[in-house]
């Protein structure tokens, strides 16, 4: 234990006076020192994953909110500061949500001149037949928002980048989302995605582009705290569509597990890192999506239509998409679906 | 409210719901035990081609906490040897021995275990034998039984040894409480520490009374909460060492969990219905009114109790999903030093990289190789790193270096 005086100083430098507790760690230092950390943490996962190249353009998937405005911020401060070489571009999606997406792109623009970089933005309305997600929640109603955006904001974000000539794009995801997804993936028995969720670069069959999350490390509490004390400019409100009600539940264990131990969050990733499923007899090289092209628009997919392409068909058909599977086959255990939508009425 | 019919003999009135399905005693009671003697199959009296006296029994040791599963699971396996006795006249496919580790100096009983066991002697102890095994013996156990686990380091390299309490490690009186638990602040990790240290002693004891087979009481439930437990503890990798059955838990043992269909709701259920809830004598919870006061494991176990309440299947589908884990850390050639786990070389330098600890207006320099691991060093995995964070203790690790020794290998 440090003497007596030292108690009222930074725990890092012992120089000045700490003005936070440190989330991670629970140490208290001063904001120069919190800086410093947060900065070098996302540094090393940086470079331990070998992310960039010198001369790479690379995509920031913008909303406007804490996340990716923290990411744009901090990806430009490490370009500067260790020379990554790298090209970064801004890259917005306009889902056409009145009252949320639209003040929030207010904010992309702020950062664009803020940070200098330049801004591409990509509107729902335009990739998708005139189809905003306001329309889209007017024809389906309340439930299932996130499938249709989901479909469309991963497609969305891919053809962006792809209009920019961009195949690396970053997303925003923090710590905590991590450990979010691991716990989900095990109580919804998603095996095939619970094998290497938490890798910090993802390519798939289903998608041209190359994603990374840098923030995977970052705690939200952290990236709070950081935009604030940074005083960056984003947008605070949530999506006014409610999301898939389950991640709540998980939210909030996450919460309570950090509460109790606040390295929880990074113990979890750590542990998902470390998940590998069982091979049996070839099983999973027969499931290996072939990579086509939907023949309507183009986009990398496994069947005729890509999953946009089949949601766009039952919009302009009137259907809602209760009726759609969007999973691959094989992609689930029997049940799983079941749960997962009994574990949507679930509260703790 | 008109009384419920029992679903499976539609004859009588139902006492008990579990799964949504409303049970009448001796219904209830055949459903549970056809789950265990599932289990136990390949435990049955077998007879040797050309001969008519059976093979003779293999000797299982269980593991008995004095919770409601392991005493449900203990009145089962009695329960089972009286069939055989009975059909096979006198032989038995497998013999008993149920193995206590008396926590009472570290945590709450609601009566005095060492009691509880003699009555469970006089009860059955012409069906299966009883032994009770101090927590202390952890501190005392032969480097033979304890090398099992564990593999013989040092830790002098790490923080939380300290060299001094090797030193006088034959004057001191020596309790797992004050050598070890008590120099952890952290509740969790007291409680994560103490787990490794009563498998390790139920281990051993497995080792000493020669017996292949150990068996544990956890039930459904329990497997699950264990999963997202390890999970949410950096203990990820050792999931299929903590929930697989068969999976050899040293050379000589393997380990078997007869309950792991049975939820917890009906373990409970059916110890009392036996009669055995005098001999449930260890609380399922510690319950705390204050979060911060519980433990990953305590907040778990609240959740799942919600969870099976209204989600059976959600506890079926976390075990069915972890078993489908491959088991990483065999392909790992190191061992952590604490719980014996295979691990990586590298969870330190994971951990540094992602917690950085240097200042703002020092040299923003990586870490110098002196202060990271040396190859020579030994290594804790992830979990038993977190869980040993800022504490400061001896884990007894036979062979234990000697003062000379130690000397001769650190000073300069
Ligand atoms: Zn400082
Ligand atoms: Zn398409
Ligand atoms: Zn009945
Ligand atoms: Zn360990």
């Amino acid at each position: 234990m440090p003497s007596l005086p030292l108690q009222s100083l930074c725990e890092l430098c012992s120089a000045q006076k700490p003005s936070l507790r440190r989330p991670k760690t629970g140490q208290k230092i001063c904001q120069q020192c919190f800086f410093h950390v947060f900065e070098t943490e996302i540094h090393n996962t940086i470079t331990a994953a070998s992310l960039f190249h010198p001369g790479e353009r690379v995509a920031i998937g913008a909303s406007g909110g804490k996340d990716s405005t923290v990411l744009a911020h901090v990806m430009k401060t490490l370009n500067e500061r260790y020379s990554y070489g790298v090209d970064f571009v801004l890259l917005s999606i306009d889902e056409g949500i009145r009252g949320y997406r639209d003040d929030s792109l207010e904010t992309v623009k702020r950062n664009q001149q803020q940070y200098s970089l330049p801004l591409k933005i990509v509107s729902y309305k335009d990739l998708y037949d005139g189809w905003s997600m306001d329309n889209i929640v007017a024809q389906i109603g309340s439930k299932n928002n996130c499938t249709y955006c989901g479909v469309f904001r991963r497609q969305a974000l891919d053809r962006g980048a792809q209009m920019l000539g961009i195949n690396h794009v970053l997303t925003g995801h923090n710590a905590d989302d991590m450990a979010e997804t691991v716990l989900m993936n095990i109580l919804r028995g998603d095996t095939a995605r619970l094998d290497r969720c938490t890798e910090i670069i993802t390519q798939s069959a289903e998608s041209p582009i190359k994603r990374s999350k840098p923030l995977k490390f970052a705690y939200e509490k952290e990236i709070v705290l950081y935009a604030h004390y940074k005083k960056l400019d984003y947008f605070s409100t949530e999506c006014t569509y409610s999301p898939e009600a389950f991640r709540g539940t998980a939210r909030t264990l996450i919460k309570n597990l950090e509460t109790v131990r606040s390295s929880a969050i990074i113990d979890i990733i750590h542990s998902g890192e470390t998940f590998a499923l069982q091979r049996r007899g070839g099983k999973n090289q027969a499931k290996k999506l072939v990579a086509g092209v939907c023949e309507r628009c183009g986009y990398i997919s496994s069947n005729k239509l890509c999953k946009a392409c089949v949601l766009l068909d039952g919009l302009n058909a009137g259907r809602a998409a209760v009726q759609i599977s969007l999973e691959k086959p094989g992609d689930q255990d029997d049940g799983a679906a079941l749960v997962r939508k009994q574990l949507e009425h679930l509260s703790f | 409210m008109t009384a419920q019919l029992c679903k499976r003999c539609s004859a009588a009135e139902a006492v008990f719901v579990s799964r949504k399905e409303p049970f009448c005693r001796p219904c209830f009671v055949r459903y549970i035990r056809g789950k265990e003697r599932k289990q136990m199959a390949p435990y049955k009296v077998t007879y040797p081609p050309r001969s008519s006296s059976p093979t003779p029994p293999v000797r299982l040791l269980l593991a008995l906490s004095l919770g409601a599963s392991s005493v449900a699971l203990l009145e089962m396996l009695v329960e089972h040897l009286r069939d055989q006795i009975e059909t096979h006249r006198g032989a038995t496919g497998f013999a008993v021995t149920a193995v206590h580790v008396d926590c009472s100096s570290v945590s709450a009983y609601s009566r005095s275990p060492a009691a509880a066991i003699d009555e469970l002697r006089d009860k059955f102890g012409d069906i299966c034998t009883f032994d009770i095994i101090p927590l202390d013996d952890f501190l005392l156990n032969s480097s033979d039984e304890l090398g099992v686990f564990s593999h013989g380091p040092d830790l002098e390299s790490y923080s939380f040894t300290s060299p001094a309490a090797a030193d006088d490690t034959e004057a001191l009186p020596h309790t797992v409480k004050s050598d070890i638990l008590d120099k952890v602040r952290d509740r969790t990790s007291k409680r994560d520490l103490l787990s490794t240290i009563i498998k390790t002693l139920v281990v051993c004891a497995a080792v000493k009374h020669d017996s292949p087979t150990l068996l544990f009481g956890d039930t459904m439930s329990r497997l699950a909460e264990r999963v997202l437990s390890l999970t949410a503890k950096g203990r990820g990798a050792s999931i299929p060492a903590s929930i697989s059955d068969n999976y050899s838990i040293s050379e000589s043992v393997v380990q078997l969990f007869p309950m792991r269909e049975i939820m917890r709701a009906e373990a409970g259920e059916y110890a009392a219905m036996q009669g055995f809830a005098e001999y449930i004598i260890k609380p399922a919870v510690t319950p705390a009114a204050v979060l911060r006061m519980m433990t990953i494991d305590d907040l778990l176990v609240n959740y799942f109790r919600e969870i099976e309440a209204g989600f059976p299947s959600i506890v079926s589908t976390v075990v069915r999903t972890a078993d489908k884990l491959k088991d990483t850390t065999a392909e790992m050639d190191m061992a952590c030093a604490i719980c014996g786990v295979k691990c990586a070389s590298e969870p330190e330098k994971w951990l540094q990289n992602i917690t950085v600890n240097t200042s703002a207006v020092e040299n923003p320099q990586e870490p110098s190789d002196s202060d990271t691991l040396t190859k020579d060093k030994d290594i804790l995995c992830y979990g038993c790193l977190v869980a040993t964070k800022s504490a400061s203790f001896t884990w007894p690790c036979p062979p234990r270096s000697t003062k000379e020794e130690i000397i001769s290998q650190y000073e300069l």
